[in-house]
């Protein structure tokens, strides 16, 4: 893997500010994009450009046979049957429609590390319980496995937190869920950017994740559907696309996953989605996984180097992935923030990253987080940790 | 006075100066007495300070080192107090750029070193304090208290913030001191620490320093927004009324909206000592409106949490007296002094943090200073601070018009409530306007009046919203002006 041919695909590392290159540890909550995605939505608008499905013209049959090779490309991507994907917004949409349309009784268990959006939509409605952590942070089976006891409709799970960055045992809770007649809901947005993802070896039952967090535009992200599941579901959004024929007082509905689609979607999104699903393949997923676990292990070592930085969750780079949360003793987050990015153009995020929840379990305030892809270097984490180790020191 | 007061002033303050090395008391008598020096003095004493502090920073800090060499400047070339405007002035951009130790004095013991920070998260400047500048800031704080309605330490204190999202973003996320522990304290005298004895003290009475002021906080009006509902003002005078602070002190905004909704209503003002507006611009208009909702004494200070309180108000009401032993500010109008009374933007030197120098800080606001004798007894210069130097407008004639001014402009008018202005690009506004209950926005006559206010060619329209939402860090832009540069 050659970062600085893949750096190079990325126009926005030729920016300076103030002189100096940008050096973005902001991943986790979007990723940049490679010059090949940016083409691709280009290239659509110049060329392709026209409502889909509704139009025998050669624009629309193009824009629509590009939209389904997407709908492919992600359905091959994760091992599912294109039927099995619905193109929504974001990790966020695909939960709410999965917590509004997926009929059953029975309770819903959630895990105290979600990112809100795994948290707040299945409180609404229904009966939510909160699976602890065990001491590394990860999701405790044992807890699971007793809370289980009660009737449950389905465990929503993250992949990989958000904020420890931890790869949680999804397939050990996938398994308790099924011997428990649970369904599973994996919340992949943290984990499809950076790992082979295969829900068919994993076994869940639904499956999310978001495009911008994988090199694609905003507004575009993906839920899988194990197929057959698609019985107990019914659309929560009608109209265009959503039926086979309609009449005043009747419809027809049109089938999955077509009918969880209305209205026009998000087309070039859905195109550029692909395209930056085929970026990734081309580098191979599992040389994207050992860029990121080489860079995590780095950080770690040259983070647990230095005094009055405080680290969260397990210190085993093995147990991690692109995510490292701390604070600074006596220095708030934001401040810590602050200066990486004014003094050397270190963007890293600072505050919450929408999940109160796990810094109330830790009891901790908001914290600082590096996140990383497959542009950084090791010579960017270096940079980074003199900084903090300068500020962090420094009183 | 009432007993816990006494007790404080009297007996619990002096004694931690006498006792610890918690200098917080004769700091603050040295301050009062300094109040009583002619402008002369003072004047000396800024500049026999001015010189220590450029020579400690040119001698000890990188940063002003390279500065001062790249322009030729020696510390003995500052032999007056107008010598300072030779040293360019100090961006926020350039703090952060070399926070921390590029910006601060090496070989100093850091060990009781403090961070401290600008609240917000975009703008958000970092500082440091040593111990001895944090001892002075403090008792700069009991002396504008003092000064600026004759609240001591003890009498009950209520405070509305403007910090909003603080659970959401954490953005009140500031060290917090260790608790005064008796246990560890008789481990230390025991063990004959001594020092370590008095700077557990200390931060121990710096965690504690919200109960012994009887300090009280309220919740912001988070992401609501100018117009909350009535129920929540209902509930923060309730809980006003129900405390009874001597010192009632909040953002501008805050106390302006709870004053109209008690003149509006007819509602009987809770019982208050004095208030003290903070965290925002007052304008003389909601000055007005606050004192005589609440029926008492509005005093204005100023300060920053970077640099600490820099100024207070008098019974006269004429500006806030700069303490002038502590710091020094300029009012620039483009490249040259500006006058008394002229507007300008203010260009503040720390006198006392040694830790961490500001020499020139270009602080971001605007206003005027005046230095006549305007008989209250206090002789250190008077700041008028009329708003943000980015919330400052300019005409297509160059007349600047500050964010005070445009603000009393629209609350003039019966039918705005709440209002956000907004200059979209050159000669073109956009107005956003919360109504008064019962009243239409009159466009027409906005767009007229504001031609014969500001200036014949601008262009306004004006759309009416429920609210204006606040910034980043809670507070609010009632201006966002692109003109300022040119001041």
């Amino acid at each position: 893997m050659d970062i600085q041919k893949i750096r190079g695909d990325f126009p926005i590392f030729e920016r300076r500010i103030n002189g100096k290159p940008i050096v973005y540890f902001d991943s986790a909550a979007t990723t940049q994009k490679p010059r090949q995605v940016i083409d691709t939505l280009s290239n659509y608008y110049a060329n392709h450009c026209a409502n889909i499905h509704r139009g025998v013209h050669t624009l629309s049959q193009e824009s629509s046979e590009l939209y389904e090779e997407a709908r492919r490309t992600v359905a091959r991507f994760i091992n599912a049957d294109e039927r099995e994907i619905v193109f929504v917004r974001n990790t966020t949409e695909a939960i709410n429609l999965v917590s509004t349309c997926l009929k059953g009784e029975g309770q819903i268990l959630s895990t105290v590390t979600e990112h809100h959006s795994n948290l707040l939509p299945w409180g609404r409605s229904r009966d939510v319980d909160y699976v602890d952590i065990d001491a590394h942070g990860r999701i405790d089976v044992e807890d699971l496995k007793g809370k289980l006891q009660k009737p449950t409709l389905l465990v929503a799970v993250t992949h990989v937190s958000n904020v420890l960055g931890l790869i949680n045992p999804v397939e050990a809770v996938i398994a308790e869920a099924r011997k428990n007649g649970a369904l599973t809901l994996v919340d992949a947005a943290q984990s499809a950017p950076h790992m082979e993802i295969d829900v068919k070896a994993m076994g869940c039952d639904f499956l999310v994740f978001s495009g911008h967090k994988m090199l694609a535009p905003s507004g575009i992200g993906v839920l899988y559907v194990r197929e057959e599941l698609y019985e107990r579901m019914e659309p929560y959004l009608m109209g265009g696309s959503t039926i086979k024929e309609a009449h005043l007082g009747s419809y027809v509905p049109e089938e999955p996953p077509t009918c969880y689609e209305a209205g026009t979607p998000n087309i070039e999104g859905a195109i550029a989605l692909a395209s930056a699903i085929d970026y990734l393949s081309d580098i191979g997923m599992e040389n994207v996984l050992a860029h990121d676990k080489a860079l995590m292990a780095l950080a770690l070592e040259r983070m647990k180097a230095i005094d009055n930085v405080e680290l969260y969750g397990s210190l085993d780079p093995t147990d991690r992935l692109s995510v490292i949360t701390f604070n600074v003793k006596g220095m708030g987050c934001h401040g810590v923030a602050k200066v990486l990015n004014l003094r050397e153009n270190i963007m890293i995020r600072s505050g919450f990253h929408c999940a109160q929840p796990l810094h109330d379990r830790l009891g901790i305030g908001p914290t600082a987080r590096m996140s990383f892809y497959i542009y950084n270097t090791p010579e960017e984490i270096e940079l980074a940790a003199e900084l903090l180790g300068k500020i962090a020191e420094f009183i | 006075m009432q007993v816990y007061p006494l007790i404080m002033n009297r007996l619990v303050m002096p004694a931690a100066s006498r006792f610890t090395d918690l200098k917080i008391w004769d700091e603050y008598k040295a301050m009062m007495k300094s109040e009583r020096l002619s402008l002369e003095q003072l004047r000396q004493m800024q500049l026999t300070k001015l010189r220590a502090i450029v020579r400690h920073a040119y001698e000890n800090v990188p940063f002003y080192r390279q500065r001062f060499e790249s322009i030729g400047l020696h510390p003995e070339d500052i032999k007056s107090l107008e010598d300072i405007e030779r040293i360019p002035p100090t961006t926020k951009d350039d703090i952060m750029a070399n926070f921390p130790e590029g910006i601060t004095a090496e070989g100093m013991d850091r060990s009781r070193w403090k961070y401290v920070a600008s609240s917000g998260t975009t703008r958000k400047i970092m500082g440091i304090h040593d111990f001895r500048k944090s001892t002075l800031n403090w008792a700069a704080g009991i002396r504008a208290h003092r000064l600026a309605g004759n609240h001591r330490m003890g009498m009950k204190w209520m405070e509305i913030p403007p910090h909003m999202c603080t659970t959401i973003c954490g953005i009140n996320d500031g060290p917090k001191g260790e608790k005064l522990s008796t246990k560890k304290l008789v481990e230390l005298v025991k063990g004959g620490d001594f020092g370590g004895a008095g700077r557990h003290v200390y931060e121990g009475l710096y965690s504690m320093r919200h109960d012994l002021y009887k300090r009280v906080t309220l919740p912001s009006f988070g992401p609501e927004g100018t117009n909350i509902p009535e129920s929540d003002i209902v509930s923060y005078l309730d809980s006003i009324r129900s405390y009874q602070p001597h010192l009632l002190e909040g953002l501008p905004l805050y106390l302006y909206t709870f004053a109209k909704y008690i003149l509006d209503k007819g509602v009987p003002a809770p019982r208050v000592g004095v208030i003290k507006p903070f965290g925002g611009s007052l304008t003389p208009y909601m000055k007005q409106i606050i004192a005589t909702a609440f029926g008492c004494e509005v005093y204005d200070t100023y300060g920053c949490s970077e640099l600490g309180f820099m100024a207070c108000d008098c019974p006269k009401h004429e500006g806030v007296h700069l303490f002038m032993d502590l710091y020094h500010v300029e009012v620039r109008h483009g490249d040259r002094a500006a006058a008394p009374g002229e507007l300008g933007k203010f260009y503040v030197t720390d006198l006392e943090n040694v830790a961490m120098p500001w020499i020139r800080y270009e602080i971001g606001d605007v206003g005027r200073y005046f230095e006549d004798d305007h008989g209250c007894g206090r002789r250190g210069i008077r700041l008028e601070v009329e708003g943000r130097v980015q919330d400052t407008l300019v005409n297509s004639q160059g007349k600047f018009f500050t964010s005070d001014e445009v603000f009393d402009f629209f609350h003039a008018r019966k039918e705005i409530d709440n209002f956000q202005l907004t200059e979209k690009s050159s000669g073109r506004y956009e107005l956003l306007c919360v109504p008064v209950e019962g009243e239409e926005i009159d466009r027409e006559g906005i767009a007229r009046d504001f031609r014969e206010f500001f200036d014949p060619e601008a262009n306004i329209k004006a759309y009416a919203v429920k609210t204006i939402k606040a910034e980043d860090g809670g507070k609010f832009r009632f201006i966002k002006a692109k003109g300022h540069d040119k001041l």
